[in-house]
């Protein structure tokens, strides 16, 4: 069969291109590997990918760190995401679709794409060839000796489960996102790492983190490297305006140990000759970096596209209103700029004051370093009371009705730095 | 006064706060001195899509991004009102026109609990970040309208079933105010309202 030929032909490649980069070849750099409207599209799909790292890439499959070639992805709509590899069974990734996903996979043995109806995630390869996933509170297995799909128990009533990593024939982790109150918010607040055990089909937790209503701890693209699995550790805090932190663990023993507290955000995008892949965001907002970190911890960047992180260059299907919805409409364009009526003023507030007193002085202060043309007042909650909750007061300076409230707020904080925590735009 | 009289009376009373009721009912919010802000300020450019939401509002978990503020009634608990946090961007659109509308229109029980704004996280199993992370989005009436509910459950913070009140003033062009519903995603989030679109 001559697919099989073709096939065959891939596998050869893919062992060769991996013996070869162990010997320190170097692969061609693209001048811009980011750009992929000149990509050539390429006919022998398999063959393709595995002379670099597949990816997803403006909705498709594409390789970085090899040729730029540009996949073509099964008929029908959807866009690629979260794609896993291995040389001896092939590639293995998410169709999204609005609702319901595919599971495809390119095998030596043909393309097989199994429907699902329900969001799902972070396929990975067992090591006989089955193909285990996250599908809402559960993990699914597909047998590539029977085609048939089973289920696994959940770890957590209204729990999410994603991103599974086989580390032995029998044995599969996973992370899992608590709910909250019973019911999975759009936000993480915390997850953990479990393990499955196939053969006694149980559950049990290996991580122990927590979180607090403010204070979030979630895990993400656990990996199976050289030396066992690998994962990325995010914790922050909801109300902070500054980054997260990012920390990489390992596991050893069966216990979770903190390796590296990383200097920004990425996420581990699996190895290749033994080094770890990294997915970066890119200086370029919308666009996922593909990395190799080398002996020496630096990274070397080897094209742009996303392994298990969510694409972004892309918008996700399932948060694109579909034309023939029945859900209420709710998108409307925006009418041009005309002949409007002037604009509500806005103004900046420093509060909140249990009493008089600590406003006016606020307002002396604000009056003191903006001068006396500042058209600074003091309210009540009576006076204000969508800006200041009852009983407080507040000092508010009025920015007029063509003021830009972002640069008017970064102006204040400059003028009077000890207001910075107690001062925000408010539009009573 | 004989017993017709007292009866006639009564029924005056009855019939003349049923009157008052119904006439506040349906008074705009005009009547009480709020105007709605349909202008270009206060309804800004809405981003779409991932690119534009950053070129628009800026970075993530910056420290603009909950730099705006409003007080809303039952935010953290049933009758237990707080502050709701967004970038100043949107701070016309979502204390004026929007938290302005539901006072000036004595519709505040139609809130209820919890209503969230700015909160620097992602997305639950993904590595996409929250459009709350940019404070562009605010929750609203979340206890009763949980993600994945494909309707909105408008009963408010008295029990009252307020129908589609608070959606019709988030979403939509006038009287709505141009925020995207969650509850169109094909993961219905019908407490969800966001200032962008395609992402």
């Amino acid at each position: 069969m001559a697919l099989k030929a073709i096939i065959a032909a891939a596998l050869a490649t893919a062992t060769a291109f991996v013996a070869s980069a162990g010997k320190g070849s170097a692969e061609p750099r693209q001048a811009d590997p980011c750009v992929v409207a000149s990509a050539p599209a390429i006919t022998d799909v398999v063959a393709a990918l595995y002379q670099g790292v597949p990816v997803a890439r403006n909705g498709g499959l594409a390789l970085a760190g090899g040729p730029d070639l540009r996949l073509p992805i099964p008929a029908g709509r959807g866009t690629v995401r979260h794609v896993t590899s291995d040389p001896r069974f092939g590639v293995v990734y998410v169709l999204d679709l609005p609702g319901g996903d595919d599971i495809v996979a390119e095998t030596p043995a043909g393309q097989v794409r199994l429907h699902r109806d329900a969001e799902v995630s972070h396929p990975a390869w067992m090591p006989g060839g089955d193909i285990v996933w996250g599908e809402g509170e559960r993990l699914q297995f597909w047998s590539h000796r029977t085609g048939a799909i089973s289920a696994s128990m959940p770890p957590i009533h209204g729990g999410l489960v994603f991103s599974p990593v086989a580390s032995s024939a029998d044995s599969v982790v996973a992370v899992v996102a608590e709910p909250l109150h019973g019911v999975l918010p759009e936000d993480e607040h915390l997850s953990d790492l479990w393990h499955y055990d196939l053969r006694g089909k149980r559950w049990h937790r290996v991580t122990q983190f927590h979180a607090t209503a403010d204070r979030w701890s979630i895990i993400r693209t656990p990996e199976l490297g050289p030396k066992g699995v690998e994962f990325i550790r995010v914790h922050g805090r909801a109300s902070a305006t500054r980054e997260p932190t990012f920390e990489r663990w390992a596991l050893q023993a069966g216990r979770a140990h903190l390796e590296t507290v990383l200097p920004g955000e990425r996420y581990l995008a699996g190895y290749r000759d033994g080094h770890r892949l990294w997915n970066l965001p890119s200086d370029h907002p919308a666009t996922w970096l593909l990395a190799q970190e080398t002996r020496s911890g630096a990274l070397r960047e080897l094209g742009c596209g996303a392994v298990q992180v969510d694409p972004v260059d892309v918008p996700d299907p399932d948060r694109v209103a579909p034309a023939t919805s029945s859900a209420p409409a709710s998108d409307y364009p925006i009418p041009p700029p005309g002949d409007q009526p002037p604009a509500h003023e806005v103004a900046v507030l420093v509060g909140d004051y249990s009493g008089e007193s600590g406003a006016t002085n606020a307002a002396h202060q604000i009056i003191a370093e903006y001068g006396p043309d500042a058209q600074v007042k003091v309210v009540d909650s009576d006076a204000a009371p969508t800006a200041l909750k009852p009983g407080s007061w507040g000092a508010i300076m009025w920015v007029g009705a063509q003021g830009d409230p972002v640069n008017a707020i970064r102006h204040f904080w400059d003028k009077l730095p000890q207001y910075a925590d107690r001062s925000w735009v408010v539009a009573p | 006064m004989n017993r017709r009289h007292r009866r006639r009376s009564r029924l005056a009373v009855v019939g003349l706060i049923v009157w008052a009721g119904a006439l506040l009912a349906f008074i705009p919010a005009t009547a009480f001195g709020w105007v709605d802000d349909q202008s270009g300020t206060a309804i800004p450019h809405r981003p779409s899509g991932l690119q534009d939401l950053i070129d628009t509002f800026g970075g993530k978990c910056s420290n603009t991004a909950n730099a705006a503020r409003s007080y809303w009634p039952s935010q953290s608990a049933r009758g237990s009102g707080g502050y709701v946090y967004v970038d100043p961007y949107i701070a016309r659109n979502v204390e004026y026109n929007i938290r302005g509308e539901i006072d000036a229109e004595h519709k505040n029980n139609a809130v209820d609990y919890g209503v969230y704004g700015y909160a620097c996280r992602e997305i639950s199993g993904s590595t996409s970040w929250s459009t709350h992370a940019w404070g562009a989005a605010v929750d609203t009436n979340s206890a009763r309208n949980p993600m994945g509910q494909g309707s909105w459950d408008g009963r408010g913070s008295n029990g009252t079933d307020f129908g589609t009140y608070l959606p019709d003033i988030w979403k939509g062009a006038d009287p709505g105010h141009f925020f995207y519903w969650g509850l169109n995603f094909s993961r219905p989030d019908p407490m969800h309202f966001q200032y962008v679109t395609n992402y």
